[in-house]
């Protein structure tokens, strides 16, 4: 799976958490974990085992189940709220 | 009509003329936004009288003129009459209109705060907030929340000790004032009205602001919690935890540049954002005192 920024009004950063204005009009506190994940996605594609090896760097191993369930979790979330697009059957440029 | 040009200080009643036949007009300021509202119908000296009496804190007086570059005349005409057919006839070209008096007082505040902050989106910020300041120093507490959070009941409880600004909009400028704007209450008279009164400020007994210049020195987010005991809980609040109700309760944050950072640097200019937690208006006297004192 890939995941990439979508388009933003703009964000805060502070104390690790990020504060990130939608292009829905809507204002979203991310977790330390989500705003990690965020902060590692750019306009291009990036692999998610490369955002979970860098999660456990940051944020250690979970205490339950595996980094890449926990970082697809993330993932997840983020697109939820419109952050992020997520390509998980075929990558393209 | 030529363009206004003086719109500040007076707070004088007026109509414009007492020509047999010519519609009652006023002129009122809104964050520094002119109107000039019509009042037309069978009824029409009725409701300038009351519109008159409820906005007396917003009213202007000659000259209307304003300085090249200023806020826009805002116009607003509005009809009350008793005949449906009259004020169909004469809805073409109005604004509001209606058979009822206070429905029409009811529907033109919302009406005038939304045309003033339009007007001024490019040049304020401007908080759904209580706005109290010190009579002597013009130190300002900006108390923000949505619908429901007491801003109201707080201006009408606590506007008797501190200056009256606003129970509903607060704007501020990038230097930091605060700008008045003295609208009537929307008050319930009683729990089972359909609909608010529109009461003047000067009516409840507030207190009316000196010719002073209001800076922001606080700025709080209002959370009302009806079991919340004993005293005001005051917490300090990260920006970054602020921020998705601060967000929430000013207009026009989509059209400015980079909105979050624009709050966060004006929060980090008062000290920060507090979070109050409490039950009854009271419990905030002694804590907005405190703000405005500098000791809280």
């Amino acid at each position: 799976m890939r995941a990439r920024r979508q388009e933003i009004v703009d964000e805060y950063v502070e104390d690790g958490r990020v504060a990130v204005y939608t292009t829905a009009g809507m204002v979203v506190l991310l977790s330390e974990l989500a705003t990690s994940a965020w902060q590692m996605l750019g306009p291009d594609w990036i692999e998610t085992d490369r955002i979970a090896a860098r999660l456990v760097e940051q944020h250690g191993e979970p205490a339950d189940g595996s980094s890449e369930d926990l970082t697809a979790r993330a993932l997840r979330s983020l697109a939820e709220l419109s952050l992020a697009d997520l390509d998980a059957d075929e990558p393209s440029t | 009509m030529s363009p206004p040009r003086e719109i500040r200080g007076s707070y004088t009643l007026r109509v414009r003329d007492s020509s047999v036949g010519d519609p009652p007009r006023l002129r009122l300021e809104a964050l520094e936004v002119p109107f000039e509202l019509e009042c037309s119908g069978s009824r029409a000296e009725s409701l300038a009288e009351s519109v008159r009496a409820a906005w007396e804190w917003c009213t202007l007086e000659p000259p209307y003129d304003a300085p090249d570059g200023g806020p826009s005349l805002q116009t607003v005409r509005l009809v009350l009459d008793d005949d449906p057919e009259r004020i169909s006839q004469d809805a073409v070209a109005s604004t509001l209109r209606g058979a009822d008096l206070g429905t029409l007082m009811d529907r033109l505040s919302p009406l005038v705060t939304r045309l003033a902050v339009t007007e001024r989106s490019s040049d304020l910020i401007m908080f759904h907030a209580c706005a109290l300041a010190d009579a002597e120093t013009g130190a300002t507490v900006v108390l923000y929340g949505p619908s429901g959070t007491g801003k109201t009941t707080l201006a009408r409880t606590l506007g008797t000790d501190f200056v009256y600004l606003s129970d509903e909009t607060a704007g501020v400028t990038a230097d930091l004032r605060v700008v008045p704007y003295l609208k009537p209450l929307s008050i319930l008279a009683t729990p089972t009205d359909a609909l608010k009164e529109q009461v003047s400020p000067g009516r409840l007994g507030l207190v009316r602001p000196p010719d002073l210049t209001y800076r922001l020195t606080a700025l709080v987010q209002l959370q009302r919690v009806p079991s919340h005991q004993g005293q005001a809980l005051l917490e300090p609040l990260t920006t970054v935890e602020a921020l998705p109700e601060l967000v929430a309760q000013v207009s026009y944050t989509r059209t400015m540049d980079r909105p979050l950072h624009t709050l966060a640097d004006l929060a980090g200019r008062v000290g920060g954002v507090r979070r109050v937690v409490y039950s009854e208006a009271e419990q905030l006297r002694p804590v907005v005192r405190a703000m405005l004192d500098g000791t809280a």
